[in-house]
């Protein structure tokens, strides 16, 4: 027998059609783990860079 | 001293009486002796706020041991070879009025308890005689979020102050940098539990592994890292955020200052004080510290956007700096509270702007380890994949949407949702969950009547809660929220329940009690 394994966007759909409770199968919790990291990495690194720039830019400004 | 004048009771009703029959008596002689001598500006908009709030008596309290300047004296004006008193003067704000012929303590004996305003406390340094100081903040600044509530004790009686801690620099033991300091760190010691050092144990901790020059006098400042090192000494985790130059046109520079005040309010509205290092133009660098932020009128057309990708196509909702034109900043140099808005826009021309911020430091807590930046980021990332499939909810979600993100501590969250009025399901839900000391927010409320969000029906629609002591790639969610059926939805409402450890469930669960509940509206000082 073949299971299904449904994205978190059609698990969630498909609970709230049905109205039944359910949970991700340990398949779907990794197939979402896999594709939230590959949706958001280039974001966040991004934003990290910046950070590691800014160090550098920042050691010579003084507040008086 | 003669114990009588210890304690003196004043009535006032303008600037002039103050400075007639307050100041002359204890200024520094000297310096004040002409009668027309400019009052320094953080002294006279400490005087205007307090009168702003109703004052009408003020009780003037000599010899004040104050442990802030005594640290200073110590550092540094005991060294002198001219006399310095050790003692300061402190002015408490009432605003009841005296009757004629009564004593102090026959006054404090009778005065309600609401009648106290706050407290001035005045160094006798000539130009920085403003030492320790809490006020709540005048009428026109709204939200004045980083702030907390200090006992204060006259004579055997107790009042209370609500506000924030606000100090002008000596220009000896410290400068605008260690006063910024001073003032969230005293802001902070009650609330988080660290230490809030006085203002020659900052200038200390700064220079200990870097000193650029002799530390004192330290009339020449800290850089950014001496800075940090400070606030890391005193138990908290200070971020770094940096800003390149403002751009030189004006519609580019509009976009600029969106950006920065994008960055910054999550912060704020987490009532986490923030450092901000400003650079104008035409002058050196100076330190400020950002405690709030402005709450004007906005249409539709206004919102500033989060946009989510979805595989329809993309979807705008409003991002809750919408409603913010300007921010409020404690300034040692010109007083509390006052307005930090964008000169391009302005009427008249601040010295100081957003445009000319350089870094902001806002000061986390420890354990806070996703920034507000990539906790809201994870956030609209999540929405994009629970909104994926949901065609029918996408076609009213468009600009009625608001994002807000802030930091909360767990029990401040119970709290809420104790006295909130959510679905019972949720309400245990939220109580019993498994919670880490702090938790990023996202709040999703219907934009129609966020502008009037204290006084309006309720208007939030779910949260997005997230781990910030987990890495952002690995969608650190605890609990999503959305009440569906308040979107006109023909569906139940949402709950979506993460078991952040290894093997751990994720749980999809229809609520079919929802409710609309109030956003969370903090308490402004």
């Amino acid at each position: 027998m073949t299971t299904r394994i449904l994205s978190l966007g059609d698990a969630i759909f498909e609970a709230l059609n049905t109205r039944e409770d359910r949970a991700l199968s340990p398949e779907e919790r990794g197939q979402f783990y896999r594709e939230f990291n590959a949706g958001i990495s280039q974001e966040i690194e991004k934003i990290r860079e910046t950070q590691r720039r800014a160090s550098e830019d920042l050691k010579n400004l003084t507040l008086a | 001293m003669d114990n009588a004048k210890r304690l003196h009771i004043v009535n006032v009703s303008s600037i002039d009486d103050i400075r007639n029959d307050v100041l002359n008596d204890i200024l520094h002689t000297s310096w004040h002796a002409a009668s027309d001598a400019p009052l320094s500006s953080p002294l006279e908009q400490t005087l205007i706020i307090a009168l702003e709030l109703g004052c009408k008596s003020i009780l003037v309290q000599g010899q004040v041991q104050d442990p802030d300047y005594l640290a200073e004296y110590a550092a540094y004006y005991s060294k002198l070879f001219r006399n310095v008193d050790r003692y300061c003067h402190r002015l408490h704000f009432f605003k009841e009025a005296a009757a004629a012929d009564q004593s102090a303590l026959q006054f404090l004996d009778t005065v309600a308890q609401d009648s106290y305003l706050g407290f001035a406390t005045i160094r006798p340094l000539p130009r920085c005689e403003v030492g320790v100081t809490i006020l709540p903040p005048p009428k026109q600044a709204h939200f004045i979020l980083s702030h907390d509530k200090f006992p204060v004790h006259i004579a055997g009686r107790e009042f209370e102050v609500t506000g924030t801690p606000f100090m002008q620099q000596d220009n000896a033991v410290g400068a605008c940098a260690q006063a910024s300091i001073w003032m969230a760190l005293r802001t902070l010691r009650k609330k988080v539990g660290n230490s809030a050092l006085d203002p020659a144990q900052i200038t200390s901790a700064a220079t200990r592994f870097l000193a650029l020059n002799r530390t004192m006098p330290n009339r020449e400042g800290l850089s950014h890292s001496q800075m940090i090192e400070a606030v890391r000494s005193a138990g908290h985790a200070p971020l770094t955020i940096m800003f390149d130059e403002a751009p030189h046109e004006d519609e580019e520079k509009l976009e600029y200052v969106k950006r920065v005040k994008r960055l910054l309010y999550p912060y704020v509205e987490s009532e986490i004080p923030v450092i901000l290092g400003v650079f104008p133009e035409t002058n050196e660098g100076h330190a400020l510290l950002l405690i709030g932020h402005d709450w004007p009128q906005k249409k539709p057309e206004q919102y500033e956007k989060v946009r989510l990708r979805l595989a329809e196509g993309s979807l705008d909702i409003a991002h809750a700096v919408s409603w913010t034109d300007g921010f409020f900043v404690h300034n040692d140099n010109t007083g509390p509270y006052q307005p930090f808005v964008c000169r391009t826009v302005a009427t008249e021309k601040p010295y100081y702007a957003i445009e000319d911020i350089r870094f902001a430091i806002p000061v986390l807590p420890n354990g806070v380890f996703m920034t507000a930046q990539e906790a809201e980021e994870t956030s609209a990332k999540m929405l994009q994949y629970i909104l994926s499939r949901l065609g029918d909810v996408l076609k009213v979600w468009s600009e009625r949407i608001v994002f807000r993100t802030y930091l909360s501590d767990k029990h401040s969250f119970r709290k809420w949702v104790l006295e909130s009025a959510m679905s019972d399901t949720l309400k245990t839900h939220y109580r019993e969950k498994f919670l880490p000391q702090r938790v990023w927010i996202t709040e999703l409320s219907i934009a129609d009547a966020y502008q009037d969000a204290m006084d309006a029906p309720p208007i939030r629609i779910g949260e997005i809660i997230l781990d910030p002591t987990d890495d952002p790639k690995d969608a650190p969610f605890l609990s999503i929220h959305i009440n569906l059926p308040a979107l006109g939805v023909d569906l139940p409402g949402l709950l979506l329940d993460r078991d952040p450890n290894p093997d751990g469930k994720i749980d999809i669960k229809n609520l079919t009690d929802e409710v609309v509940y109030a956003c969370y509206v903090r308490k402004a000082a």
